[in-house]
This record gives C-alpha cells, sequence and structure tokens, in this order.
C-alpha cells in the first residue's frame, strides 16, 4: 500500500522537474531552427589591456568570446568552420585561446592564421605532430 | 660495297654489347662515329677474308625503331605534338586529404594536439559544454539527465534510509526540514531538486554547465551518504 504514494510522489516530482518548465514556455517551431555552413573569422591581438578579439566589427575581451562562440554555434551546422588571425605581437602560447573555446563551443573545424601587420600579409599556422618533450635528441 | 659491309659490322659490334650504353647520340658523337667507322673500314679493307658464311646462323637484328623526326611533321602536326599532346593529358590525380589531415588536431582524438597548446583533443561527444536555444534542448542532453535522475534518485534512498532508520529508533532527523512524516519530506524535498535542476539546465543552455553539475554530483553523493547509512543501520539495529 504504501508503493502507491511513493510512486505517485515521485511521478509527480519528475513531472514537475521535466515537464512543467517545458510547457511553460512559448511554444517555438521546430522547422525555424535553421543551421547553416557558418565561417567564423576572429581577429586577435594584444592591447594594453591585454588580449582583444574581433569579430563581426565588435570587440570582445576573454571569456566574453566564448560565451559569442557558443551562442553562434546554436545555428552551426557540422561543416562550420572557424578562423583564427593572430597579429604578429602575440605570443605563440596564445594560439591556443580561441581553438580551445571553439572546441568548447562545438566547432571542429579550426584554423589559425598569422597576419604580419607590417607586410600585410597572412599565413596559415600549421604544427607538425606532436611529440613527447625530451632531454635526449636521440628519442625526438 | 666495302664501306657498307663495314658500316654493318660496327652496326652488328654495337649491337651485341661494345656499345651498350643507348642515348640519343649528339651532333658530336655522330661525328665521332663516323670517324671510327671509315678507320675501320680501312682496317678491315686490309683484313677483309671471305667469310663461311652458310655455316654461321643467319641472326636477325632488332631494327631499331626511329621515331618520327620533326622534320617530317607539318606545322600543324607539330603544334599538335607539343602542345596538344599535353593537354591531351589526363589530369594528374589531386591528393585525397583525409578528415583526420584536414581536421584542426590531424592525431585525431585522445591524442595531444598542437593547436590545443598539446592539450589532449577531445571533443565534446554529448554536448555538455554546448549552448542550447531552449531549456528543454538543454535538458535533453544526456549528461543532464543522467546527473538529474542520479539526484532524483539519491533523494529518494535518503529518505527512505533515514525513515527507516528513524522507525527503527536507532538514529534522529538532524535537518530541521525534514522532520515530520515521510509525504512532508519528500514535499519538501522533490521541489527543491527541481528547483536545483531547473537552474542548473539552465545554465547549461547557456553553457556554463559544469558548476551546476558539480553541485548536483556533490548533493547526489551527500545524499547517497546518509542514505546507505540509514539503512544500514536500521538493518544492523
Amino acid at each position: 500500500m504504501k508503493l502507491l504514494p511513493r510512486s505517485f510522489a515521485i511521478f509527480l516530482c519528475l513531472g514537475l522537474t521535466f515537464g512543467v518548465p517545458a510547457s511553460a514556455g512559448p511554444k517555438k517551431n521546430k522547422s525555424s531552427v535553421s543551421k547553416t555552413t557558418q565561417r567564423v573569422i576572429v581577429f586577435a591581438r594584444k592591447t594594453d589591456h591585454g588580449i582583444e578579439y574581433r569579430l563581426n566589427k565588435q570587440i570582445y575581451i576573454g571569456k566574453d568570446l566564448d560565451y559569442v562562440l557558443g551562442e553562434l554555434h546554436i545555428y552551426a551546422n557540422k561543416e562550420s568552420a572557424i578562423a583564427v588571425v593572430l597579429e604578429d605581437n602575440m605570443l605563440l602560447s596564445d594560439v591556443k585561446d580561441v581553438p580551445v573555446m571553439a572546441v568548447k563551443a562545438g566547432y571542429t573545424d579550426v584554423r589559425a592564421y598569422v597576419y604580419w601587420k607590417k607586410t600585410g600579409r597572412m599565413a596559415e599556422i600549421l604544427f607538425g605532430p606532436v611529440l613527447k618533450a625530451n632531454a635526449d635528441p636521440r628519442k625526438l | 660495297m666495302k664501306l657498307a659491309m663495314a658500316f654493318s659490322v660496327s652496326i652488328m659490334f654495337s649491337t651485341l654489347g661494345l656499345g651498350a650504353q643507348q642515348t640519343a647520340p649528339s651532333n658530336s658523337l655522330q661525328q665521332n662515329e663516323l670517324k671510327e667507322t671509315t678507320t675501320l673500314a680501312r682496317t678491315m679493307d686490309i683484313d677483309l677474308v671471305p667469310l663461311p658464311l652458310a655455316s654461321v646462323p643467319v641472326i636477325q637484328l632488332p631494327t631499331p625503331q626511329t621515331p618520327e623526326t620533326p622534320q617530317d611533321l607539318n606545322e600543324e602536326q607539330l603544334t599538335k605534338l607539343l602542345f596538344d599532346r599535353r593537354s591531351n593529358l589526363p589530369d594528374s590525380p589531386s591528393p585525397k586529404i583525409s578528415e583526420r589531415e584536414n581536421s584542426m588536431c590531424p592525431s585525431g582524438v585522445g591524442n595531444s594536439c598542437a593547436l590545443l597548446g598539446g592539450w589532449v583533443y577531445y571533443p565534446d561527444m554529448i554536448g555538455l559544454t554546448y549552448h542550447n536555444r531552449t531549456w528543454w534542448e538543454a535538458m535533453k542532453n544526456p549528461g543532464m539527465i543522467a546527473v538529474s535522475l542520479t539526484l532524483i534518485g539519491a533523494t529518494v534512498l535518503d529518505i527512505e534510509g533515514s525513515q527507516a532508520c528513524i522507525d527503527k529508533h536507532t538514529c534522529r532527523e538532524v535537518n530541521p526540514l525534514m522532520r515530520g512524516p515521510k509525504a512532508q519530506k519528500y514535499a519538501v524535498a522533490m521541489p527543491l531538486n527541481a528547483l536545483v535542476i531547473w537552474m542548473g539546465v539552465r545554465e547549461k543552455q547557456h553553457g556554463r554547465a559544469i558548476v551546476p553539475i558539480a553541485v548536483m554530483w556533490t548533493a547526489s553523493l551527500v545524499h547517497m551518504y546518509f542514505g546507505v547509512g540509514g539503512l544500514y543501520q536500521a538493518r544492523v539495529h
């Protein structure tokens, strides 16, 4: 006999947890969600205040870009890609910042470029295979 | 006649191995060859004796296949030879780049990736860190479903374990919110769970799933600890 009210209470709680918030929101047409192939270009440069990212003529600092990339990915399909253009005053260790954010947001195609401001030229940064650092040169 | 014979003998020598190198003769080489032929003919002229030709087996020498000389072609044919031939050649195969090679992390999933600063590349397979358009989409994420069900299950275990222990008078309830009948406990605990889950999913919707998931797992562990402890005390005593 005790089992019935318990199971009813659990069912009620599950309903409250999953059902009510879902039904409370405005009904949205599922077909309105269209995922497109995005080509996102992020320009990164070092300023006095730190690293500054420019995306669609908007400037973001630090974690703001993380949020923006996540929001952009909602409408991105699997073919979408991100290109990070790093100005030549950036450190080599800064190359990972945007790719890490992009992977967290859900992008799988991320390319990094270096931009030489004086010559106006740019080139893709392609790394070789990752090796474990070793003091013994024969093991490299 | 003698000259012709000498010439044929020189050709025979050259084909039988004396001139093993088959290279395109240059003009200077051709001149040298002519000189040698004349000198050889002069020597042959002295030592020429009748050969027993009947006993010698006839060897059919392969006639050299000379390509059509450009001089024999008219301008149109020459144009074809020089230009059209190249254009008629099949296109060289374009290199196929594998999906892995073209990826941002060529070593693949589970290996160090240079573009990630040497960190191991693990794409979020269940999309726990991804942003979602709606609350419901975020709730449908397997990670969120798992952690929510674990929290609810652990809460049930806690309430049942505590009640069993209290019924046996082997323990007492410390939490002031949970003092009372079991239905009251459920009435308090489950809406709290619902609120925590709703807030957690809302955070996940905006890509901030780590903190709420950590909170929910910790709460689940605490519930499990007290639930299992209560059941154990009820059974032992």
